[in-house]
């Protein structure tokens, strides 16, 4: 019983750090019609750049998120700008599948220049903060970075919502999101809000990514792992859906920590695909997703 | 028998109601326009008939049988064809492959259907531009395109959205000409027109849709002086009182 | 009708790709029968033995992937299947992999129904997305069950040469056996773009709702591309186990294959025979040229260059570099030939 409630414990608190990154997922296909498929490739960057900065710089994950964060907007805003714009507005409707594939050729990219670079080793941060604990009642034992990352993962998704709903760029994005020809009808820029977009996009993974470093193996390939849970959340909790994206992400945490207990880590991958392909079958529109037509 | 029979037909998404109760009978070889604002549901109406969408309630007979809810592919293969007012043209395939396509749908032999291809391309009028490409057409080739993959599956029943409109006084005279050949060969036609010319010299009877209602249905001499047909376009001030 | 007036213009009874009527193509069948005698050095003729092998496999996923529009990243899962089957076969009934290739095949075309079935509804994205879940998943399944060999593999008994059992000991008997498979492939999808199935699968693939419109059960047309794609996927997963003699999830079953094979069909030009060829050819001979240069693998390289050039291939040319030869080549033999009307230029897509 002691053993599940930590691993249920666990699970929430990942659960939360997963859903802030299937937010940056769930953002740029709610605005831009965009399924990044290079999503796990920017987690691992940020990963990397976390772990980096710790060892050249000594700087702890849980303060290089500042740093992390504002650099992946960079990233993520000159990405639209530079390299994916221009596919967008040559594309027609017809076959949207181009984006698709140059950011499946993305993710490639990525993953394997980062593999040619670094290797495949695995790294970890080993510094005092990364293997810092707190024990609730003495029996249950949370790593510090894991109780710091769920705080700062709530904050982010708090804010980020409030920012979303209350300030105008945030309401100029979900305009354009909705109605991109009734926006720029209304003088918003598009093309400036889909790099802004994208940007933002890759913020919140930024922040994920760091926060994750001192909890997970560092490798090339550590983010697609993430991102196929970032798939389930969004499946699962619909695109738009911000709250949607937290209740997604703990309930996925959960899964993967509770059901590890009774099945082997491998099997759990199987488990995750599996609600995968089930909810897409049923319910594509997610559970707290708005219904497509 | 009736060729298409509509009885009933509703469509709602959620709280809003696109088709509200239509029923309609269209007898062989006649010509019937659907016309109503925008947005009053004929598109809408053209879906369910063809299978693109599910009715929410009603039912719907071509030539007696039950075809509610049938797949698109299913009723088209049944002798109904239909167009799409946003032309749908096979982009990256040469006018010929485009018509091709719907002649493919009465015989297996390519050979066969490309000669009855160029027969619906010349009674279009594309024959010369064969060899183009469906997405390098003008807008009105793309028009004419799409009556003749329409026309190369041999209907019984044509559902035609819309496809007067972007042409000139010319060509919208030729292509009356053309439906109304159709239609005294045999072929049922169910029209959503705006152009006006048309639906009047075109038609046996028209149907006003209002609002996803049919308002008003008969010929079109009548319909189009019937007072609620000009409260619907021009508002209450202009009705007879 | 007048059959005079119409002979005036090209009817499409005549195939779409000329290349029946092109030197070119003899030349071509020409030099690779004779290839071996040329390439005697094993290593080199592996290498082109690599290269047709990858040519195949495009090929194979370009039916799904490209004649019908139909992303799938998760190829691998069919090969391996092929592989597995054949290769369990002959190690537990002494089944000859000549048969266990077909079986493999046909067992891949039936787990390629299993997908297609559920999934074709599905949009693109998650289309993909729900294939390369499915590939990982049986990857994962494979690496935890025993009497598959789990993560270690199989190894396939060496017989030596044994053509009764698909083994030989001199490469170039592997060189034949994949070239006339290729050749297979080749004149099956030639087929196929010709046929009344070939223009269906192109008109879904344009636009699926306008080919519903017309009479298309798209989405039976679009599982028998899946099913198609997926044998000769399987096929080539049984070359793939006696030729290398050696089986295991990670290199059958890898994602990274997947991938490539799609990145070759796309470079070249999904949807055409003469792309996914193009496609193969230079990525694999690029890739291996430059591991020579190099001296050795360098992990990762490969698909840092695969996914460059997709890249680049994407934005600028999406319908990928196959074109840009055949128009060349076609511009060639115009100029030997003015005057004469090309039947290259219709839908020579």
């Amino acid at each position: 019983m002691q053993i599940i409630i930590q691993a249920l414990l666990n699970g929430i608190l990942m659960g939360a750090i997963y859903g802030v990154i299937a937010l940056g997922l769930s953002l740029i296909f709610g605005v831009m019609k965009i399924i990044n498929f290079a999503h796990g490739a920017f987690i691992m960057i940020a990963m990397f750049m976390a772990f980096w900065l710790w060892k050249l710089v000594g700087l702890e994950p849980n303060l290089s998120i500042f740093i992390i964060a504002p650099a992946l907007f960079f990233i993520g805003y000159l990405t639209q700008k530079y390299l994916i714009s221009g596919l967008f507005k040559a594309e027609t409707a017809r076959e949207p599948i181009g984006v698709l594939i140059f950011t499946m050729g993305l993710w490639i990219f990525l993953d394997n220049v980062i593999l040619m670079i670094f290797g495949p080793d695995f790294k970890t941060i080993t510094s005092n903060y990364a293997k810092s604990t707190i024990s609730i009642k003495g029996d249950l034992i949370l790593p510090f970075p894991l109780l710091y990352a769920f705080v700062i993962s709530v904050l982010s998704i708090g804010i980020f919502y409030l920012f979303l709903k209350k300030t105008t760029l945030g309401k100029a994005i979900r305009a354009t999101g909705q109605d991109r020809e009734a926006a720029s009808s209304l003088g918003i820029d598009s093309y400036r809000i889909y790099n802004i977009s994208f940007g933002l996009g890759l913020t919140v993974v930024g922040i994920g990514g760091g926060l994750m470093c001192p909890l997970y193996y560092v490798y090339p390939f550590v983010g697609d792992i993430f991102a196929l849970r970032s798939f389930v959340i969004v499946v699962l909790a619909g695109i738009g859906s911000i709250g949607g994206a937290l209740w997604g992400g703990i309930i996925v945490g959960i899964i993967e920590t509770v059901g590890a207990q009774y099945i082997t880590a491998t099997y759990t991958e199987v488990l995750i695909f599996g609600i995968f392909l089930l909810i897409i079958f049923i319910r594509p529109s997610g559970l707290f997703g708005i219904e497509n037509e | 028998m009736a060729i298409l029979e509509l009885k009933g037909v509703t469509k709602a998404f959620g709280g809003l109601t696109a088709v509200s109760n239509v029923s309609l009978v269209l007898e062989q070889g006649t010509v019937l326009s659907l016309v109503g604002p925008n947005g009053a549901g004929k598109t809408t109406l053209f879906n369910l008939i063809s299978g693109f969408l599910k009715v929410t309630s009603g039912k719907i007979f071509l030539k007696g049988e039950d075809v509610t809810g049938v797949a698109p592919f299913r009723i088209c293969k049944k002798g109904l064809c239909r167009t799409f007012q946003l032309v749908k043209p096979f982009g990256d395939m040469t006018v010929l492959e485009n018509i091709v396509i719907g002649s493919l749908l009465n015989t297996k032999d390519l050979r066969k259907a490309s000669e009855e291809a160029f027969q619906v391309m010349e009674e279009i009028g594309l024959i010369e531009k064969h060899a183009q490409l469906g997405k390098n057409l003008t807008i009105a080739d793309q028009k004419r395109l799409e009556l003749g993959k329409a026309l190369s599956t041999k209907p019984f029943l044509l559902l035609l959205d819309e496809v007067m409109s972007g042409l000139t006084r010319n060509e919208t005279d030729d292509l009356i000409n053309l439906l109304r050949r159709l239609a005294e060969g045999g072929i049922t036609l169910l029209l959503i027109e705006h152009v006006m010319h048309a639906v009047m010299s075109l038609s046996d009877r028209v149907a006003i849709l209002h609002h996803g209602e049919k308002i008003v249905e008969g010929p079109p001499t009548v319909v189009v002086n019937d007072p609620r047909v000009i409260r619907a376009y021009l508002g209450d001030e202009y009705a007879a009182p | 009708m007048n059959d005079a007036k119409h002979e005036k213009y090209q009817s499409i009874g005549k195939p779409i790709t000329s290349w029946k009527r092109s030197p070119l193509l003899f030349i071509l069948i020409f030099v690779f029968l004779l290839l071996p005698l040329i390439i005697t050095n094993p290593f080199y003729l592996s290498i082109v033995i690599l290269i047709l092998f990858y040519t195949f496999l495009s090929l194979s996923w370009n039916v799904q992937g490209g004649f019908v529009g139909q992303l799938s990243l998760g190829h691998a899962a069919y090969a391996g299947i092929g592989a597995y089957t054949s290769t369990v076969l002959f190690m537990r009934l002494n089944l000859s992999p000549w048969i266990g290739m077909w079986i493999g095949g046909l067992f891949a075309a039936i787990i390629g129904f299993a997908i297609a079935y559920p999934c074709t509804k599905l949009r693109g994205a998650y289309y993909a997305l729900g294939t390369l879940a499915f590939s990982l998943v049986l990857k994962i399944i494979i690496e935890n069950t025993n009497f598959l060999g789990g993560a270690g593999g199989l190894v396939i008994p060496l017989l030596k040469t044994s053509p009764l059992h698909f083994q030989f000991l001199d490469k170039k008997y592997y060189y034949y056996a994949i070239l006339l498979m290729l050749i297979g492939v080749i004149y099956i999808s030639y087929r196929i773009m010709n046929s009344r199935c070939g223009y269906y699968f192109r008109a879904i693939r344009n636009d699926e709702d306008a080919a519903k419109a017309l009479g298309i059960n798209s989405i039976r047309y679009k599982i028998l591309a899946a099913m198609i794609s997926a044998f000769f996927t399987g096929i080539a997963g049984t070359f793939y186990a006696q030729f290398i003699l050696f089986i295991s999830p990670e290199r059958i079953l890898d994602p990274g294959l997947s991938f490539q094979i799609a990145i070759m069909a796309i470079i070249g030009g999904r949807g055409t025979i003469a792309g996914p060829i193009l496609g193969a050819f230079l990525l694999v001979l690029t890739s291996e040229i430059t591991k020579l240069l190099v001296g050795g693998r360098v992990m990762g390289a490969e698909l840092v260059l695969y996914s460059l050039v997709l890249m680049v291939v994407i934005r600028y040319r999406p319908q990928g570099v196959g074109g840009l030869v055949t128009e060349a080549y076609s511009s060639i033999g115009a100029r030997f030939k003015n005057g004469r009307m090309k039947a290259g230029q219709y839908g020579n897509s």
